[in-house]
Formats: structure tokens, C-alpha cells, sequence
């Protein structure tokens, strides 16, 4: 191509929301690289302001139809922070299966039907469902099961409504839960499957090492619930300290705001959890891991994908344990105390598919919500999606326009971002503020 | 996280009139009809579907049909359809009708415009999940919108006042197209709306 050109790709497909990419090269070199974030604000904290916190989960769960149930979690997790409340174990564990149906839910959607039409050579998944249907309809009976589990487990297949402090408002029967059992069961091969279909594809090549950041559970399970941040740098950051480990920044191209982390950029998501929890995997993931050639130490965006059907499987095995510990005792468990009932300001965390989910919540004595801020995965993947971006292009400069374009897309697309998500208000003040 | 494992159906080997062994979801989960509602119920009317489903919940449904909630997802349609469901899609829908107005019309109605965008994800368009269906052969005969005119689909809480007034006779309206869609009828005894134009799914789906 020649040695001065512009691509622009308006709204790029298989992500959620609009974004575009802009690439300027001049005289062969890249001059600008940017991913534009050009959805409208959606206001995300002031829909909560002035709101009882009771109702804060049931409002954030519709922030987005793929991570309702992690910011239902994340939202329940700050009022819970803020209130004093700890709630008992089946609670967190009824709690953490529902996260394991979304999990399982989001990154089949993704794998399947954004990624892996690429990996096959066709233009989107209806192509790709003429050519392989059985691949196709696989997909269909997971993401099926994994909305089954969140419909056993919170009355509600997507956006829940079961969420309160200290406890859960629907809890399953146990038929439900033995139908649910029979269901995983009968899923087995066509999770096996799915691992051995994405061990079959090979991933471009594009290393960058960038810092990682993961919310640790406190028990040493996977990553999923929350917990101290842990960042590939070695330092960790208690949760109420989440500012400290993440700092945000308002860009011109971006209706986003973008993050940055100790020293640069920041990847959040699959591929950071299986960097830093590899060994928190359960044993049938980690033998996916195997099958998917992947160690920790992964530096490639690309295997984002890769990584995301290891924990499709953790999920998925997860969801069978977590199942069976119900099965053996069904009876729902009483809401916690409230220790605080006069409010506070609470931080909740969770690692939603894309990443760290943060929601922070200033609750007033008449239990009414002060103020609220909420950190997208999204929005701390940006900053790292472009500087890939600027690392990687220029070795490709040479080549066809059309054929940097769909790198730059499937660039994007790997990390799974989910842009209306990302974009909400930036600096919010409440009317008064001091 | 350590309990022994419990698979209640392993091996029942039940089998269907025809011989057949039923699977896990005809053997555990004898659904035949799933009422689908999708939408946003932050942006106005655009819940209508959501809603309504929701109200016919609460009223609770005959034996053979269950609610399920899809969000913004209309590929739950497939997902269903796959598992050998009827579909009833509640969803609102620009048709041409007054605000509040229902129509319905099977989902492999060639009046259906084609797919308008390449496949995104909360941004996945019906006829593109139509088109879908029809490349895996997945039988759209089975479903059926159950459409709702709205008035206001933009950001905020709540039904507009023309659908809200329209609320008892929507909820009536869908309660009886469970019931005849169960009995193997068409939702209504009425002809479907023509759709002057087409049909336009609302923004949610």
C-alpha cells in the first residue's frame, strides 16, 4: 500500500457497542492509532443517586444484558461493605455459581459466535453456521445451560433480581437443583468439545508485556468473587484502595475514560486471571490449558480467546461442584445482620468475564445512595487496546489496507470489550456536593 | 465445595411415544411453549415485552409454558427453538400501529426485511437471528412475535402513558395467545397487522 494513507473502521463489528478505529500513516510510519468510544454517555451513577440501596443491585443489573449478574454481585458486595454485613457461606456460594452461568454464558457467546467466526475465514457467525452447523448449534446448547444455571439459581435467566444484603431473596428447590445437576451432566461433551475445537486454531502472533491486575478471592478459590487486587507488578492493593492501583484519565477520541496502571497500561480479564491464578484452576481447566498449549506468563492478546475457554471449562466444573454442594444441603440460609444500619461508603469488587468490576457506593443515614462510582473492565482494557495497536501495526504496514484493517478489528475483538458498558459519566457531581 | 457428586437422571434412558430417548430437557423440564420477553426496561417502552412477560408470571402460566427473560439477547429465540420449543416473543415492535397496539405474525414471515448489520452483541438485530435460524435449519414456524407499538423508547424508567393505558387489554391479549398457541392454534383469531413498510424490531432486540 502506499506510503501515506488513512483507515477508518466505523463501528467495528463483534464487539458490544460503537467504537472506531482510526489509523493515519504517514510516510510509511504510523502517526496516529486510535480506538474512538463514540457511545453516548449512559449515566450509570446518577440513575442511582438519591435511590435506596436496596434497590442499587436491581438498577446496575441492567447495565448490560451479558454482565448482569457480576454487577448485581459488585453492587451487593459495596452495600454490603458499606453496611457491615457479611453474608454465610451458601449465600456466597449460591451467589458464586450464579457468576459461573454468566461466565460460562459470556465467553461462549464470545468464543463461538465473535471469535471464532475469524478463525474459520468467515465474515460472521451466519457464514460460519452454513459451513459447520454442528459448531453453531454447540455453542447454542451452552449458552442455553449456562443461562439455565442463572435461572436456577436467582428466579431469572439474565438481570436478576434476587440480590440483598446479606442474603439472597429466591433461593432454588432442590428438584431444581437435581435438574440443574442432570443438565451439566448431559453438557460434558459439548465442553470437551469446545476445548478440543479451540486447541485446533492458531492465534496470531503478537507479544507485549503489559501489567496485569486481578481481584484475588480471599479463599483461594479462582478469581471471581473479589478480593485484594493483585497486580503482576507484585504489589497488591486492598479494595478500598482500588484508586491507588488504577487511575483514570479522560482522552479526546474516547466518550470512555481510559486507565492506566503502575507504570503504563493495564490488561484486566481472562488472560490476566489465568496469568496470576493458574494455580487456582481446577484440575479439568488446567488440563485445558494443556490441550490449548497455554502457560502462565501469557503476553499475547490474541489468546484472550484462548484463555477465556479455559475458564469457560473452570466455570462449567465449578458450577458441578457448587451444585453439588446445594444438593447436599438445600435449605436457604438467613440474610445476615446489618452492622451498619446508618450507611457508610462501601467499595464491592468482582471479576466479571472481561475483568475487575468495581462499584462504590456512599450511603446516607436514610439508607438512600449519597453518591456512586462504577469501573468497568472495559474502560482499564482501552488504553492497552491501543497501545497494542501502536506496538503491532507498524510491522504490518506494507500490507494491504483491508488486511490491517481486520487485524486492527480482530485486535480489538480479543479482548471482548464491551464498549456500552465502558462509557458512562465521567466526573460526577451530585447536586449538593461540598 | 466438597460434596459427593449427585446426577439424579444418570441413566434413566426414559424414552419418548415414538421410541425414542428423551433428552435432558423433555425428560426433567416439560416445557413446550417459551414465552420470551425481551427488551430494556430503562429505555422506556422498549421493556414492554419485558414487562409482560413478567405480568403473565405473576399470573402464572398453564402447565407446558414458561417464562424466560432474554434482555437484549434475541438469540434466546434460537436457543429455544434448538431445544425443540414453541417460541412466543414479546418484544415491542414498530409496525405501524396506533401506541399500545399489539399484532403478531409467525417469525418465518417472509414480510421480516432482511438482516441490517453484520452480527454485533447487544446490537444483534432479529432478522440477522432469523437468518441465523434459517442456516441451521432451526424451525422459525414455531415461533411467533407477539408485537407491541410503542410510544417512547428512549432512556428512563417506565411505559409510556398510551401503552400503560393499553396495559390490561396487552396482558389479556398475551395471556390468550399462551393459551391458543398451546392448543395448537394461531396467537389470535384476528389476522396479523399488515405491516405497511415492514416491521421493525424495537432498539432492545
Amino acid at each position: 500500500m502506499g506510503k501515506t494513507s488513512s483507515i477508518a473502521v466505523h463501528h467495528v463489528t463483534r464487539v458490544e457497542g460503537h467504537g472506531n478505529i482510526v489509523i493515519d500513516l504517514r510516510d510509511g510510519r504510523l502517526a496516529r492509532c486510535d480506538l474512538e468510544i463514540v457511545e453516548s454517555p449512559r449515566f450509570f451513577e446518577v440513575l442511582l443517586k438519591d435511590r435506596p440501596y436496596e434497590e442499587a443491585p436491581r438498577i446496575t443489573c441492567r447495565i448490560c444484558g451479558i454482565c448482569s449478574v457480576g454487577h448485581a454481585t459488585a453492587s451487593v458486595h459495596a452495600i454490603e461493605a458499606a453496611l457491615g454485613v457479611k453474608p454465610g457461606p451458601r449465600t456466597r456460594g449460591l451467589r458464586r455459581l450464579n457468576m459461573c452461568g454468566e461466565w460460562l454464558q459470556s465467553h461462549i457467546l464470545h468464543a463461538y459466535f465473535l471469535v471464532a467466526p475469524d478463525a474459520f475465514g468467515a465474515s460472521s457467525v451466519i457464514p460460519l453456521a452454513g459451513d459447520h452447523p454442528d459448531v453453531v448449534t454447540r455453542a447454542l446448547r451452552l449458552k442455553r445451560l449456562a443461562n439455565e444455571i442463572c435461572y436456577t439459581v436467582s428466579g431469572r435467566h439474565v438481570m436478576p433480581i434476587s440480590y440483598q444484603a446479606g442474603g439472597m431473596s429466591y433461593w432454588p428447590t432442590l428438584p431444581e437443583l437435581e435438574a440443574m445437576r442432570a443438565r451439566l451432566e448431559a453438557a460434558r461433551p459439548d465442553i470437551d468439545a469446545t476445548v478440543d475445537l479451540f486447541a485446533t486454531l492458531a492465534w496470531p502472533q503478537a507479544e507485549r508485556v503489559v501489567e496485569c491486575l486481578v481481584a484475588m478471592d480471599e479463599d483461594g478459590a479462582y478469581p471471581m468473587m473479589g478480593g485484594t487486587l493483585h497486580s503482576s507488578t507484585g504489589k497488591t492493593f486492598p479494595v478500598r484502595s482500588y484508586r491507588d492501583a488504577m487511575h483514570e484519565y479522560l482522552v479526546e477520541h474516547s466518550a470512555s475514560k481510559h486507565v492506566k496502571g503502575q507504570d503504563g497500561t493495564l490488561r484486566v480479564g481472562a488472560l490476566p486471571r489465568f496469568n496470576l491464578a493458574y494455580d487456582r484452576l481446577h484440575p479439568r481447566a488446567q488440563l485445558a490449558a494443556q490441550k490449548l498449549n497455554l502457560a502462565p506468563g501469557l503476553t499475547n492478546p490474541f489468546l484472550y480467546t484462548a484463555a477465556q475457554v479455559v475458564e469457560a471449562v473452570q466455570a462449567f466444573e465449578e458450577a458441578v461442584v457448587l451444585t453439588d454442594a446445594l444438593l447436599a444441603d438445600p435449605s436457604p440460609e438467613d440474610r445476615a445482620p446489618i452492622a451498619h444500619p446508618r450507611g457508610g461508603d462501601g467499595v464491592g469488587v468482582c471479576e466479571v468475564p472481561r475483568g475487575t468490576l468495581i462499584h462504590e457506593y456512599d450511603i446516607g443515614a436514610d439508607g438512600r445512595i449519597i453518591r456512586a462510582n462504577c469501573i468497568i473492565p472495559t474502560g482499564q482494557n482501552l488504553a492497552s487496546i491501543e497501545e497494542d495497536m501502536r506496538a503491532f501495526i507498524p510491522a504490518i504496514v506494507e500490507k494491504p489496507k483491508a488486511e490491517i484493517a481486520h487485524f486492527a478489528e480482530m485486535l480489538v475483538r480479543a479482548y471482548d470489550p464491551c464498549i456500552s458498558c465502558s462509557v458512562h459519566v465521567l466526573n460526577v457531581d451530585f447536586a449538593g456536593d461540598e | 465445595m466438597s460434596a459427593a457428586c449427585i446426577v439424579p437422571y444418570a441413566g434413566r434412558a426414559a424414552l419418548a411415544a415414538d421410541g425414542r430417548r428423551l433428552t435432558v430437557d423433555e425428560e426433567i423440564d416439560p416445557v413446550v411453549l417459551s414465552v420470551v420477553g425481551i427488551g430494556n426496561v430503562l429505555a422506556g417502552d422498549d421493556g414492554a415485552g419485558v414487562e409482560l412477560a413478567e405480568a403473565l408470571e405473576r399470573a402464572g402460566l398453564p402447565p407446558g409454558a414458561r417464562v424466560r427473560q432474554a434482555g437484549s439477547d434475541p438469540l434466546v429465540v434460537l436457543e429455544e427453538l434448538e431445544a425443540g420449543r414453541q417460541v412466543l416473543l414479546l418484544d415491542a415492535c414498530r409496525f405501524g400501529g396506533k401506541p399500545g397496539a399489539m399484532t403478531w405474525m409467525r417469525l418465518d414471515d417472509p414480510r421480516w426485511p432482511a438482516a441490517a448489520s453484520p452480527l454485533s452483541l447487544h446490537g444483534l438485530d432479529l432478522p440477522t437471528v432469523f437468518q441465523l435460524a434459517r442456516t441451521l435449519h432451526l424451525p422459525l414456524e414455531k415461533a411467533w412475535l407477539l408485537g407491541v407499538q410503542p410510544a417512547a423508547t428512549l432512556g428512563g424508567r417506565g411505559l409510556s402513558p398510551a401503552v400503560a393505558n393499553a396495559w390490561p387489554h396487552l396482558v389479556d391479549g398475551a395471556h390468550r395467545a399462551v393459551r391458543r398457541l398451546l392448543d395448537g392454534l394461531a396467537p389470535a383469531d384476528t389476522a396479523p397487522a399488515p405491516a405497511a413498510g415492514g416491521v421493525a424490531a424495537s432498539p432492545g432486540a
